[in-house]
């Protein structure tokens, strides 16, 4: 029915099954939509946040998407600045999954603050000196160029390509790609670090704060680099889940092999920073304010070591491992295993650096606090995880997503992929 | 090759003379696009000069004309009616008792107006219900006592105009959404001002503040 | 005006005698009627109350007969923030300049119209002297008419806290002005709510850099940096005086006063062995 609409040589499910799924999908958007509402126009009342967790799930879930959408900037980056050929080939759904993960954070943004109609103060009476004020600018500007870099691949559906000004458009987009691939990993850098400037800079907050350059603390750049490190992974991650629900090698081994090792020794090199980092946070920095390591990770029902081990061993030396030995990172299990390890790794840290530092007490005679979700919250952060579904699989039906997919099942039966 | 690409070779080609005739063929429609455009755009401005303000501000009626130039002159200045009280607070708009102080019992004068407070209010002992042009928002602390004699010795003009002479009582007009008096945003509805009195926002005092202390002060200074 | 900070004219803060208060909670209600603070017909969740003066109980955590308890009322500390240049930790990080420190009082202010309810001063403040406004206030029946106009209610999502009765500093101050003295607030003509309202006379506020307040005698603040830690300004020279986590280089302009050595062990975090190092000679480094 919409075979006029898919692109040419490619194999796509029916339409009725595609719609099925959409609708099974879409049913869990307008639960969240539904949530959202109840937040704008009843108020944050309807979250269990409180005094004490003035940031929680949705701090947590905007900082996960973002670094998780990291991998747009950098895979960008390595495509069009250092010139990568070979990630031209899953350089569209790293922009997909980016432009997700950046209108995903935008919205979350607008329902978690408690005046949203005044959210403009945050440009029109700027403070220059928070971090917060950082990550709203460059948020929104990034968010502009990924909204850049997508029109391209928008323009090249089968139907939109006949039209000779959109098939120029897109052709000439591509050719000035390079100019905002620049800006967007500049802009990245600063967002992605300011982001973790947000949590470094809370000097009141001895589990938060760390020193650093000039006016950046460590986290900064830890954030950044993070994001770096981990946003391939996911953007793997995805891929993969894509190949296995429609049951089609889209992207060459070779391709996902090169991004993977690109992602395992960010990881790696990130990881020996962090671990220094920790160190002298846990022995220098936290002592000189009068608090022991132990009071960050005791007294409570369940913030201890696991977690400072989960997320710099298990989800940061392990995967940085597999992916980095050639063996293991061309084991597809193990890689698997890896991408989803990192993926893990870099939103329990952005959950350390949201939801830890509010329920650590810093005052002596203070208790922790600990905090769960309300449904309203938990629905409106699965919103975006089914507006992301929605999204891909629209683009995935409709738009040449992936160049080699024609290549890759053409002939040979697609069960012989991997 | 595309086919931008290829006009562009075409381009390069042909002579400069070629190309402004060219050009003036394509400007055929450009006189009508102009036209279109100077129409649009007048009735944009008509419509947010003209129609806006009408929208946005309701129009209340004070409940009876008051003569300020009158009262001037018989009570003789203005801080008859209007002065800071001892803990350095001030008076505001006058309380009934301070009219009868003069208009005791019997109508002085004849005018309507006088008929109306006579009987609406001074016989019935009932306040009257000013609208207050240059109320600020509720956010607003105003310090008269810093700003008059006993401050910076500013003339009330300077933010009220020329009150004094006023025979009559103008239409009071409220923002609808926000509530707020038109004089904090001006009459002017792009808000530009040709009198220091004619807007009286944030910004307004800001600048003054600048201009007079070296400092546009902290947000307690005028913030409640 | 200048930007700097020990040269002004006031530095206001307080001094809360521990041993003093009962834990009466008289200044938590004197301050609420004060400040229009709103409240929920179930106050059961402290968490999500508001409450700009909280006091909080401290035991010394021995067993019967030994047990000893004392109470800490906790207002805004107006922390004058590290160096004690004005960056407090939840000015600093406001995105929108909701909040400010003013140079000229010390106090640090909260602009409710112009919040948006980001909370990140909420997180940035050790405290939590910040409040959300969870809900719309609801006043019951007539209660509206009992609302102080000098204080302006808050709408629903936005941040609030204390602002040391920052309206009887201006009431002061027009006072001043008519009288011809406008640099010269009298310590009697600006006192806070709860400063008036305690029974036991536990709280003393005034100008802490002038010697003729007594909160200024009490405290003694020492005008440079301790020398342990530079961004710690304005420790007390009294070793029975303290401030809550001074370590951080909050700078607090709220001190307590204690002679039970367990209640002041407990106004920061010590590592082993350093309390019992610092104790003698707290607060008495750079002037003996
Ligand atoms: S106590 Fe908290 S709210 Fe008050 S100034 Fe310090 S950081 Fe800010
Ligand atoms: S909640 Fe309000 S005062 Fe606090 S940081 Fe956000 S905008 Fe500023």
């Amino acid at each position: 029915m919409d075979s006029a609409l898919i692109p040419e040589g490619a194999k796509r499910c029916s339409l009725p099954k595609f719609s099925i799924g959409m609708a099974i999908v879409g049913a869990v958007l307008l639960w969240g939509v539904w949530a959202m509402f109840l937040c704008w126009f009843k108020g944050l009342n309807q979250t269990n946040m409180n005094d004490y967790y003035g940031f929680a799930l949705w701090i947590w879930a905007d900082l996960a998407v973002i670094a998780v959408g990291g991998g747009a900037f950098f895979t960008g980056m390595l495509r069009y600045i250092f010139n990568i050929k070979e990630l031209k080939n899953i350089i569209n759904f790293a922009v997909i999954i980016g432009f997700i993960c950046y209108s995903s954070a935008l919205l979350i943004l607008a329902i978690d603050i408690g005046q949203p109609l005044r959210g403009w103060f945050i440009f029109w009476h700027a403070n220059i000196h928070s971090m917060l004020t950082e990550v709203a600018f460059c948020l929104s500007c990034y968010f502009a160029v990924l909204t850049i870099e997508f029109i391209p691949n928008i323009l090249e559906n089968r139907q939109a390509n006949k039209v000779p000004f959109f098939h120029h458009l897109a052709h000439n987009m591509h050719g000035i790609m390079v100019i905002f691939a620049a800006t967007g990993a500049f802009l990245s850098f600063f967002h992605q670090g300011s982001l973790g400037g947000v949590a470094g800079v809370m000097y009141g907050r001895p589990f938060a704060v760390r020193e650093g350059l000039l006016i950046w603390p460590w986290t900064f750049f830890l954030f950044t680099w993070s994001a770096a490190a981990y946003g391939p992974s996911f953007t793997l991650l995805v891929t993969k889940m894509t190949e296995v629900i429609t049951g089609k090698k889209l992207v060459k081994d070779n391709v996902v092999h090169l991004l993977a090792k690109i992602s395992g020794w960010m990881i790696v090199t990130y990881i020996i920073a962090k671990i220094i980092d920790t160190i002298y946070w846990a022995y220098v920095t936290a002592p000189s304010l009068g608090f022991k390591l132990s009071h960050f990770y005791t007294d409570n029902s369940f913030y201890g070591y696991w977690i400072l081990i989960t997320e710099i061993v298990i989800c940061g030396i392990v995967p940085g491992a597999i992916l980095v030995i050639k063996s293991t990172r061309e084991n597809p299990t193990l890689r698997l295993v890896a991408i989803i390890l990192g993926t893990i790794g870099v939103c329990l840290n952005r959950w350390v650096m949201v939801l830890q530092i509010m329920a650590v007490p810093v005052m002596p005679f203070d208790t922790w606090a600990l905090y769960i979700p309300s449904w309203q919250e938990v629905a409106t952060t699965v919103l975006p995880v089914a507006y992301g579904i929605m999204l891909i699989a629209l683009a995935y039906r409709y738009l040449p997503v992936f160049p080699q997919e024609k290549e890759l099942n053409s002939v040979k039966p697609i069960t012989e992929s991997e | 090759m595309s086919e931008l690409e290829n006009k562009a070779k075409n381009d390069s080609t042909i002579s400069a003379g070629e190309k402004i005739a060219q050009k003036i063929k394509d400007d055929k429609g450009l006189g009508q696009g102009v036209i279109l455009f100077i129409i649009a755009f007048v009735v944009c401005f008509a419509g947010s000069t003209l129609l806006f303000p009408k929208l946005l501000y309701s129009k209340k009626e004070q409940p009876f004309n008051f003569d300020h130039y009158l009262h001037v002159y018989e009570a003789g200045d203005c801080e008859a009616c209007h002065y800071l009280r001892e803990d350095g607070s001030f008076s505001g708009i006058p309380k009934l008792e301070t009219c009868m102080e003069c208009h005791v019992e019997e109508p002085l004068g004849v005018t309507d107006d006088e008929v109306v407070f006579v009987k609406e209010y001074l016989a019935k002992d009932k306040e009257i219900p000013w609208h207050v042009y240059a109320k600020q928002p509720d956010c607003v602390f105003f310090s008269h006592a810093g700003h008059i004699d006993t401050g910076a010795r500013m003339d009330f003009n300077e933010c009220h105009g020329p009150i004094e002479e006023t025979k009559t009582s103008r239409t009071y007009e409220e923002n609808r959404i926000t509530g707020y008096s038109r004089d904090i945003w001006g009459k002017n509805i792009f808000g530009i001002k040709k009198n220091s009195w004619d807007r009286m926002k944030m910004d307004d005092c800001a600048k003054c503040h600048k201009e007079e202390t070296g400092h546009q002060g902290y947000c307690f200074q005028c913030h409640k | 005006m200048t930007q700097d900070n020990h040269n002004n004219a006031y530095k206001f803060g307080m001094v809360i005698d521990l041993d003093k208060c009962t834990g009466c909670g008289s200044c938590m209600v004197s301050c609420m009627s004060e400040n229009n603070v709103p409240f929920k017909e179930d106050e059961s969740n402290k968490r999500d109350s508001i409450t700009w003066m909280r006091v909080y109980k401290l035991t010394n955590g021995k067993s019967f007969p030994d047990t000893e308890i004392a109470y800490l009322p906790r207002p805004c500390q107006h922390c004058g923030g590290e160096g004690d240049h004005g960056h407090s930790p939840c000015v600093s990080v406001c995105p929108a300049t909701a909040t400010d420190y003013g140079y000229d009082t010390g106090i640090v202010s909260q602009i409710y119209t112009r919040c948006f309810g980001c909370r990140y001063c909420m997180g940035a403040c050790p405290y939590h002297a910040r409040y959300f406004n969870w809900w719309d206030p609801k006043w019951p029946e007539g209660m509206e008419k009992y609302l102080s106009p000098d204080v302006s209610p808050r709408m629903r999502g936005i941040v609030e806290k204390c602002s040391f009765c920052y309206h009887r500093y201006q009431a002061a101050r027009d006072k001043a002005y008519y009288h011809g003295d406008k640099d010269h607030i009298k310590e009697e003509d600006y006192q806070t709510a709860c400063t008036t309202a305690c029974p036991s006379n536990a709280i003393t506020f005034g100008d802490l850099n002038n010697p003729a307040h007594k909160v200024h005698q009490i405290v003694k603040p020492d005008p440079h940096p301790d020398p342990r830690n530079h961004h710690v300004v304005g420790k007390s020279r009294n070793p029975k005086v303290f401030r809550l986590l001074e370590r951080l280089g909050t700078n607090p302009k709220v001190y307590y006063l204690s002679e039970r050595e367990w209640v002041r062990k407990q106004g920061d975090h010590y590592l082993e062995g350093e309390w019992d190092k610092i104790k003698n000679h707290h607060g008495t480094t750079s002037h003996g």
